[in-house]
């Protein structure tokens, strides 16, 4: 059963995009994009400004119309309904909450619209607030509050309708670092509480996970993972691809079992300085020293390999070793073969210019 | 992109977006969708409408300039010039024109210079007493020219006063009811000014005047000149004022309302309010494009250089 | 290196702030003494003086009096109000939709029609309304095509020499002020407020009453105040195509000081019209004021 109540058959929340392609004159936003969420779910959609994310979810909120394809809810297809008549309810960036109205004004206007009872109309409003903690705030103005109150204003404003599916435009971007982590944590959690599916778009908070195993090269490139390595798939054994260099030097990864190279990447924590036996395996590769960075609990040694690549490698400064790392010096590193994480077959993308925030 | 999701049901799924081929900023037209109740051709019979309320009567105007009848009206008598003639022979209209010119000529280079001495003033300095000041140089805006005029009038004939109405007069109060109306305009483009502009320059060793002249003047000049064009319209086409204290003589408004009140030969005041209207179109386009032309330019503060070393 | 961010809001005090605002002031604030408030208070003092000639003839407050009790006065006060104000209900009901039109529906043709009203508010003012002239008159276009068109057989009376001729003219003549202010306004609006209230289900109608007048009611107040006041004083206008019927106080100021040469009623009559304006101006400044939003 879904956190919403509804079991696998039930298709309450759910959305599908069936081939949605949206163009806008000559550009093309979404290109022939399929994909389900299913009810109750929290999913993300994350990439780069200009990506298509936004215009997805106006998509899904009924505020573009797909210029071929199916939008369906709940199994019905709402391609041409419009957006005050989808059961979903969008969170705007800038919150868009009505100035001129007080609070409880604000949450109270979508279920006037739809004819609720005034007693239904103020009792939902005041579960909501409560909901989102905001009680006791009913008759203040969007401008006497502070940023993260008017987020959850927006939300209980959305949520009061009791939609089916919940759509956030980057609602965290205009908030502080802190606040930031917490609203994520507090999203989390009134998700949970109201079983309803949040479809959430963002360019940041890229969890661990995704830093950790990013799903594609791209994703990888663009959230700044470093050590990124193409390995050339030169024998394969044991379960490993495995990439000579000469010299007993070689370079492992778990084999995907996809055929041709891959493209993977090492944490530079798990890259260790060489002194002494290297087991079969794993990886073990010498290079030079380009520069030394010192960042005062770790030291962040920037290697250059034979075959072209910089990696990147931390080494904890936990001892004052008599020989400290100069550029220019011969090193030869190790990590363990299941430290190569493969990130997709093919080239890896080259590495990023500037590393993206993540929080 | 393939279906499905990665990580579990529930959890903060990351999924990347499939980049799509468009990686420039894609901008979306508004997303409100376009009620089918109002038309494309109803809004359009909207609009033009209000053109209409706005400019036909002045077509009208320049369509009748051209008719041979002393009749002002169709059906159309064919097509003549000697409206336009009559006018520049008619010797009041032509006193009247030549009022007008001098009249706003003299009261648009007056208003400029106080106009912007004023946004100066109440722009850059602070002092008590400041916003009674911005009072009373608004006051002329917000008044009546009613009440101007007449109490121009009464002034002037005053006994204690008693000075003879005429050019001067008009030149006088003209100059009072239009200058806020230069110091509002240049004021508004004073306060996007950024001071640190002008402060760099100080700092390169700039002296006062230098910075009036290099940096200050030069940012405010489109304004001053906008300014200076609406300035003479306004003081040409100004009626009430002048009407009140010019006495015996006219100016060309003054000269069409006694035309169309008491006289015959009305096809004369189409013609020459054609040509005057034609003038004045472009007098004020010109203005506007003055206006426009620096306030794309550069915005205030904005740093043009080339970025230097590292983002 | 950062830009330098724009610094906008009240200038920075100088150094001898007060006596280099006194040099440049000095001119202005002396000319505007002058030419603007003796004027003023000489007609204060003009409408009490016994006779308006002498000024040393002594007060009285009759001519007040007179302005006041005068029934013809009344009636005119009366009529102006009500044109003026047809007038006003009217503008609004063409300005509110065009300043709309122009800020959400116009696109490309936002600043062409922009420029449409400032250009046509600039040229000159006799000649607009001499225009009407003919466009209303008994031998007008208006009638030219009734008549042409076998709609009617006679002139049409009513449209020239009559309140209709009045509102018309006003109405044509104070249009551009009446629509910059109210689509400034407008333009001001987020326009994410419109989408978010069309997600929760609003249609065209709760749109504009709930969001889109409220939002631009500060213009609406402000065109209010820019084209009232001059509508009740304006003497142009009527001057030009009102008949005896719809006679408006400006016109009345003008008989009794340049026609009838009495000061003494004209001048109490001109500072009664000041007061109220005044008043007036005032009391919508209060309400555009009350209503602006702390966004």
């Amino acid at each position: 059963m879904n956190p919403n109540g509804s079991t696998a058959e039930d298709r309450t929340g759910e959305i599908e995009l069936e081939r949605v392609v949206k163009a806008f004159g000559e550009v093309t936003a979404v290109d022939d994009v399929s994909f389900t969420i299913r009810g109750g779910e929290f999913f993300s959609l994350l990439g780069p400004s200009g990506c298509g994310k936004t215009t997805t979810l106006r998509l899904i909120a009924g505020f573009e119309e797909p210029t071929s394809g199916r939008i369906l809810l709940q199994g019905g297809d709402v391609t041409r309904v419009p957006p005050g008549k989808r059961n979903v309810n969008m969170v705007f960036q800038a919150y868009a909450l009505f100035p001129h109205m007080t609070v409880a004004e604000n949450i109270g206007f979508g279920p006037k619209i739809h004819k609720l009872g005034k007693a239904e109309v103020a009792e939902r409003t005041f579960d909501i607030l409560r909901v989102v903690q905001l009680e006791g705030m009913e008759d203040r103005r969007p401008g006497q509050l502070s940023g993260g109150q008017q987020q959850r204003v927006a939300l209980a404003r959305a949520l009061v309708n009791h939609p089916a599916a919940l759509l956030l435009d980057e609602p965290l971007g205009a908030l502080d670092l802190k606040l930031r982590k917490e609203m994520q944590l507090e999203l989390k959690a009134l998700q949970a509480r109201t079983g309803t599916t949040f479809v959430y778009v963002t360019q940041l908070a890229t969890p661990k996970e995704l830093y950790q195993r990013p799903a594609t090269a791209f994703v990888a490139g663009f959230i700044g993972v470093s050590n990124l390595i193409t390995l050339r798939a030169d024998r394969r054994e044991d379960g490993l691809v495995v990439m000579d260099l000469g010299e007993g030097e070689r370079i492992l990864a778990p084999d995907p079992g996809t055929g041709g190279d891959v493209s993977i990447t090492v944490r530079p924590e798990w890259i260790k300085l060489a002194s002494g036996e290297v087991g079969p395996r794993a990886s073990h590769v010498s290079g030079t020293i380009a520069d030394v960075v010192y960042l005062g609990s770790l030291t962040q040694l920037l290697i250059d390999l034979r075959t072209g690549e910089r990696l990147s490698v931390h080494r904890l400064n936990d001892e004052i070793s008599a020989e400290e790392p100069r550029p220019g010096d011969r090193i030869v590193l190790h990590w363990a073969a299941e430290h190569s994480y493969v990130i997709g077959s093919g080239v890896a993308p080259a590495g990023p210019q500037e590393k993206v925030e993540t929080t | 992109m393939d279906g499905g999701l990665a990580g579990g049901e529930g959890g903060l799924v990351a999924e990347a977006a499939r980049p799509a081929g468009a990686r420039a900023a894609v901008s979306a037209p508004a997303g409100v969708r376009v009620r089918r109740g109002v038309t494309l051709g109803g809004r359009a019979l909207f609009i033009l409408a209000v053109l209409a309320i706005l400019f036909g009567p002045l077509l009208i105007l320049v369509v009748f300039s051209f008719n041979d009848s002393t009749i002002l009206s169709f059906p159309w008598a064919g097509f003549t010039t000697r409206w336009y003639r009559q006018a520049f022979e008619d010797p009041q209209l032509r006193t009247a024109l030549l009022n007008s010119i001098v009249v706003s000529f003299i009261v648009a280079p007056l208003c400029l210079v106080i106009g912007t001495l004023t946004a100066f003033g109440l722009t850059r300095f602070r002092f008590r007493g400041r916003g009674a000041i911005a009072g009373l140089v608004g006051a002329p805006l917000v008044l009546p020219w009613l009440v101007i005029g007449i109490a121009a009038l009464l002034a002037y004939r005053h006994q204690w006063v008693d000075l003879d109405l005429g050019l001067n007069t008009v030149v006088a109060t003209q100059v009072i009811c239009t200058f806020p109306l230069v110091t509002a305009i240049v004021a508004a483009q004073l306060f996007r000014f950024d001071r640190l502009q002008e402060e760099a320059a100080v700092d390169l060793g700039c002296s006062r005047l230098q910075v009036l002249r290099h940096v200050i003047l030069p940012h405010i000049a489109p304004a001053v000149a906008a300014g200076a064009i609406f300035a003479l319209t306004w003081s040409f086409n100004n009626f009430e004022i002048s009407f009140f204290t010019i006495g015996f003589q006219q100016t060309f408004p003054i000269w069409v309302y006694s035309t169309v009140r008491d006289s015959e030969h009305l096809p004369v005041v189409n013609a020459i309010s054609t040509v005057i209207s034609v003038v004045q179109v472009l007098l004020i386009w010109a203005a506007l494009k003055l206006m426009r032309a620096r306030g794309g330019a550069t915005a205030p503060g904005v740093d043009t250089r080339p970025a230097r070393g590292a983002a | 290196m950062a830009a330098v961010e724009a610094t906008v809001g009240p200038a920075r005090p100088r150094r001898g702030s007060r006596g280099g605002a006194f040099a440049i002031l000095f001119a202005p604030v002396s000319l505007l003494i002058v030419l603007f408030l003796v004027p003023m208070l000489l007609m204060v003092q003009v409408s009490t003086l016994v006779d308006p000639f002498d000024p040393s003839s002594g007060s009285t407050l009759q001519h007040f009096a007179n302005v006041l009790t005068d029934p013809l006065n009344r009636k005119i006060a009366v009529t102006t109000f009500l044109i003026a104000s047809t007038a006003m209900v009217l503008m609004l009901a063409v300005a509110i939709p065009l300043a709309s039109f122009m800020v959400f529906r116009a696109g490309k043709w936002e600043l062409p029609l922009l420029l449409a009203l400032v250009v046509a508010d600039e040229l000159n003012p006799i000649v607009r309304i001499w225009a009407w002239r003919m466009i209303l008159g008994r031998q007008g276009i208006v009638n030219w095509f009734l008549q042409t068109t076998r709609i009617t057989d006679a002139p049409v009376e009513w449209l020239i020499f009559t309140p209709f001729a009045v509102i018309v003219v006003l109405s044509a003549g104070y249009l551009t002020y009446t629509t910059i202010p109210i689509y400034a306004a407008m333009k001001a609006i987020n326009p994410a407020l419109f989408e978010a209230s069309v997600d929760l289900g609003a249609g065209w109608w709760i749109r504009t009453r709930k969001i889109l007048i409220p939002l631009a009611a500060p213009g609406i107040f402000v065109a209010m105040i820019l084209v009232y006041v001059p509508m009740l004083t304006d003497f142009v206008s009527p001057d030009l195509v009102a008949g005896t019927g719809s006679t408006m106080l400006g016109q009345r100021v003008t008989q009794l000081i340049l026609e009838g040469a009495d000061w003494g009623n004209g001048s109490a009559l001109t500072f009664v019209l000041l007061v109220a304006t005044v008043l007036l101006s005032l009391l919508a400044f209060r309400l555009a004021r009350l209503n602006r939003i702390q966004t």
